[in-house]
């Protein structure tokens, strides 16, 4: 039986990929990259255990930062 | 409903005419290796996560290709090109657990298109453009030799030929993509390894079977002065980055015909094997290219290798097995 998707990325790539819109793959495209700079900087990949850390999509800048919520006191 | 692909062999018999270089080099390397693979069809538990790999990337390649001579840019074109390649192996299951599925699986196969995809964004090779304009990718190729199995010699017929009576030796095969690169054209042709690429992985390609077979069909598919070939290799990798150089081989024209002076040579003995049915074992090969697949069956006394080929091996049905003249 197939794994659950543990994050992000994996929920992407369990998708059907002719529903994917264009962001979706520049996503994964992104995540693919990421992994390889990762690895150009000597970055060890991690064994999937189980479930992970969300992909960040800020960071990949795919996703707007949410803006800070000004809390009224 | 598939086609049904003709057979290799003529008919009744086992005298393949139609080769390729898949088939040649297990002839090569070892009758015995020969039959197991091509007459018997017998093929390793996982082989077939090194072949869907192999094909899923070679195809996103040849798309890719198509799409930027349709116009697309490097993000579009590699953008749909994943998405596609998403799709087929959508249901691709792998066990990442050994060593074949570790190294190649879906995740792997994704993320060595899209580092090939970007190292080679700005390719000094560029892609040959056939006359009736598509690109010269996964360009098949099946061309006729002067001469023929004795087995299907019209003067000196046996009973079972009368369908194939002077059938000619056919070579077929696939190039992966014809290109030209500083004013010469040349074939290339990509390779997977699980290591790094080193020096010493280009020198295994001269001499090679497939190389000097892949350089004459180029100047016969093209009619073009074709050098060699362009070795494109990529190191599948874990923990470090994929890893992707190019290697170059030629072929002199004396040395094209010296190759097809030794074909006629090994295909007259291959016709012999057939003919009396019996495929020595070459064991001076069996510890070749990392060990030989069949090494540890080989290695058992005759009356007990079936169980071993049965227990590590799976006996595909006639139609599955290899046949240099099925499409791709």
């Amino acid at each position: 039986m197939a794994n659950e998707p543990t994050n992000d990325i994996d929920f992407l790539m369990s998708l059907d990929p002719l529903e994917l819109s264009k962001q979706d793959i520049d996503i994964i495209i992104a995540y693919h990259r990421n992994q390889r700079a990762l690895r150009e900087k000597g970055v060890k990949p991690k064994k999937d255990k189980g479930p992970s850390s969300p992909l960040d999509l800020v960071a990949l800048g795919l996703k707007p930062a949410a803006p800070k919520i000004n809390r009224r006191i | 409903m598939a086609e049904a692909v003709q057979s290799p062999y003529l008919p009744g018999t086992q005298i393949q005419f139609a080769w390729d270089s898949t088939s040649l080099g297990y002839l090569k390397t070892c009758p015995r290796l020969y039959q197991l693979t091509m007459i018997d069809g017998w093929t390793p538990k996982d082989d077939s996560i090194h072949l869907k790999f192999g094909i899923e990337y070679h195809k996103a390649l040849e798309q890719y290709d198509g799409f930027k001579l349709a116009g697309s840019t490097h993000d579009d074109a590699l953008a749909e090109c994943v998405r596609l390649l998403l799709h087929r192996i959508r249901d691709w299951d792998v066990d990442t657990s050994h060593r074949p599925g570790n190294y190649k699986n879906p995740r792997s196969v994704v993320q060595l298109v899209i580092d090939y995809l970007d190292h080679y964004k700005d390719d000094p090779a560029t892609t040959v453009i056939r006359e009736d304009g598509t690109p010269a990718t996964e360009l098949s190729f099946r061309f006729e030799l002067d001469w023929g199995p004795k087995g299907a010699d019209k003067d000196n017929p046996p009973p079972w030929n009368s369908e194939l009576i002077n059938q000619p030796y056919l070579l077929c095969g696939h190039l992966d993509r014809v290109v030209t690169f500083n004013d010469s054209i040349f074939v290339m042709d990509h390779k997977t390894t699980t290591a790094a690429v080193s020096p010493y992985f280009f020198d295994q390609w001269s001499p090679s079977n497939q190389m000097t077979l892949y350089t004459i069909a180029g100047q016969v598919v093209l009619n073009a002065p074709i050098k060699g070939v362009i070795l494109d290799a990529a190191g599948v990798l874990i923990e470090k980055p994929n890893d992707f150089k190019r290697g170059f081989t030629f072929r002199t024209p004396d040395q094209l015909s010296e190759w097809l002076v030794d074909l006629k040579y090994w295909l007259t003995m291959a016709e012999g094997y057939a003919t009396m049915s019996y495929w020595p074992m070459n064991d001076t090969s069996c510890d070749k290219f990392g060990g030989c697949k069949f090494r540890g069956v080989c290695s058992k006394d005759p009356a007990v290798r079936d169980r071993f080929l049965e227990a590590d091996f799976v006996k595909q049905p006639p139609e599955e097995r290899w046949n240099p003249l099925k499409p791709r």
